[in-house]
């Protein structure tokens, strides 16, 4: 009798993305393995960010000449670019520091005017820190109570519990797209959906998976989704809040300044409508133009074309240290970025000897903390892998996890 | 293991990997330091692995309790302890902490800690040296 070979092993090997060229700062001798923490800048982005101080430079919004009107309109299409992007209106789309400032954003004004003392605000075991602090500072303010949802066994948010966990009082859900540390990907519309039903919001932290997967708010129904520029490829400093215009629209401004407001007089001021009402003060104008470049490389590219690059290194990563006896944590399938553990070895010394064989991943808590004491250590070793990842970077992180395993013997 | 013998072996390793195990080796001659001495005074900053530096005067002489979790990070921190211990305080703020490890070519090892975390742990150690001197 012959054995019937496995589909698997006949499942047509997906085409690697070949963009290592595009990144001058990630040398092919160098696997760069931290894109969770900040992705690698493709030349695209650098030479917008150049051209725009070098050659376009003016503020925005208010210069009455020429050049500043062109400059308001490159910011201008910058947000049609990021609502493009995630299949949003372009007046939905604030403009702010980073995803950790957009959820303080939220938590200060929607947070203020429509928490109150025993509204409960639901959460998931797996958050990142910028995804509690400014919840549990909200909650000590106004005398609310936050949930936490638990994990399943292979480290995904329990869907199942998180939605028994929504009471009436449960105002917000606010959890992650994509693990930060594990990698885990959440289905946004079933919660969203859970949270509906009870008169909740649903707020998302898309840090992780704006870089990874397709987005479209119509489809994910949340009312919040929050991510960062720097890990999409873009520069540091610009991030986005995209919110339902009918929630902006009723929402206070929380920052006072130049640029959002409609007239000031010492007496009483009104305000300008969003997206402006939340943009105080100057914008970051090159980073907005900057993230737009970025956004526009990754459509070049493909999101689906990434996401199946991503999805290949990640299973060849898994199955490499698995081969070693690395255990890694996290679902079989996940997002780009795999935390493991090298016998009982710290994962700082990990690193540390990684370092050295010229690969660069992340060891630590990554700011999430309850997660680490769900998991039972204080912090484990990471590796997240982006577009310019090559098959040679996951044989570099295999054969530099075997010399930590020979210096530890 | 004396501070001698270490520095022989790093200096007899063949390549890196060995000066790393003699590296972990010399952190693991520290003497078990008492749990309930590990507190956020004694933790020393800037380091990503927790470290831990716990200076007493005893006779005129300062003695070090030293540990942390990972065992690359311990090592360092033993060299540094290992300059000053049993030293008095004129003796420890004569010496060289900088040189010897540049010497020793230990900074290239350390990436992840050179940038505050070495010099922080030197630190915490000359402080305690200023304070028994004061």
């Amino acid at each position: 009798m012959t054995a019937l070979p496995l589909a698997a092993a006949h499942a047509p090997t997906p085409r690697l993305l070949d963009l290592r060229g595009e990144f001058p700062a990630v040398p092919s001798d160098w696997a760069y393995l931290d894109a969770a923490a900040t992705a690698q800048k493709p030349r695209a982005v650098i030479e917008a960010i150049t051209r725009a101080y070098a050659e376009d430079y003016a503020t925005v919004h208010r210069g009455v000449y020429a050049r500043s009107a062109r400059m308001t309109e490159a910011y201008e299409a910058a947000r049609e670019t990021v609502a493009r992007f995630i299949g949003a209106r372009p007046d939905e789309i604030i403009f702010v520091r980073g995803a950790t400032e957009a959820i303080n954003l939220v938590a200060q004004s929607w947070g203020a005017a429509n928490v109150g003392p025993g509204d409960r605000i639901l959460l998931s075991l797996l958050e990142h820190h910028s995804n509690i602090v400014p919840w549990r500072m909200l909650a000590d303010r106004v005398g609310a109570e936050i949930d936490v949802a638990p994990l399943t066994e292979d480290g995904r948010i329990d869907e199942a519990a998180l939605v028994a966990r929504i009471g009436p009082r449960t105002k917000l859900v606010a959890i992650a797209h994509v693990s930060n540390v594990l990698g885990s990907v959440a289905d946004v519309p079933r919660i969203a959906a859970a949270a509906h039903a009870a008169g909740a919001k649903l707020l998302v932290d898309g840090c992780q998976a704006a870089p990874r997967m397709a987005l479209d708010m119509a489809a994910l129904g949340c009312d919040f989704y929050a991510f960062s520029g720097h890990k999409l490829y873009g520069p540091t400093g610009i991030g986005v809040l995209w919110a339902r215009g009918h929630l902006l629209a009723a929402m206070p401004p929380w920052q006072g300044g130049g640029a959002m407001i409609e007239e000031v007089r010492f007496e009483r001021v009104t305000y300008a409508s969003p997206p402006l009402r939340f943009e105080a003060g100057t914008p970051h104008i090159v980073g907005a133009i900057g993230l737009a470049a970025a956004i526009r490389w990754v459509e070049e590219v493909g999101i689906a074309a990434i996401e199946a690059h991503e999805a290949a290194l990640t299973a060849m990563a898994r199955a490499e240290l698995e081969a070693l006896g690395v255990r890694v944590l996290g679902p079989a399938r996940s997002a780009g970025i795999l935390s493991f553990a090298v016998g009982e070895v710290h994962p700082h010394d990990v690193a540390t000897i990684l370092d050295e064989s010229g690969v660069a991943i992340r060891a630590g808590h990554h700011c999430a903390q309850p997660l680490m004491r769900h998991l039972g250590v204080p912090a484990t070793a990471r590796a997240s892998v982006s577009a310019h990842t090559t098959p040679a970077d996951i044989g570099r992180l295999a054969e530099g996890v075997k010399r930590v395993q020979r210096i530890f013997g | 293991m004396t501070f001698e013998d270490f520095e022989a072996e790093w200096d007899a390793a063949l390549d890196t990997e060995d000066r790393y195990r003699a590296l972990i080796a010399f952190g693991e001659t520290l003497p078990p330091m008492d749990p309930a001495l590990k507190t956020p005074a004694t933790k020393v900053p800037g380091c990503s692995a927790n470290v831990w530096v716990y200076p007493l005067a005893e006779g005129g002489r300062l003695v070090f309790q030293a540990d942390s979790d990972a065992a690359i990070t311990k090592g360092i921190v033993a060299v540094v302890v290992a300059l000053a211990q049993g030293k008095r305080a004129e003796e420890v703020l004569a010496t060289d902490f900088e040189g010897v490890i540049g010497r020793l070519g230990l900074r290239q090892h350390l990436s992840s800690n050179r940038t505050q975390g070495l010099p922080n742990m030197i630190a915490r150690v000359r402080e305690a040296a200023t304070r028994l001197a004061a």
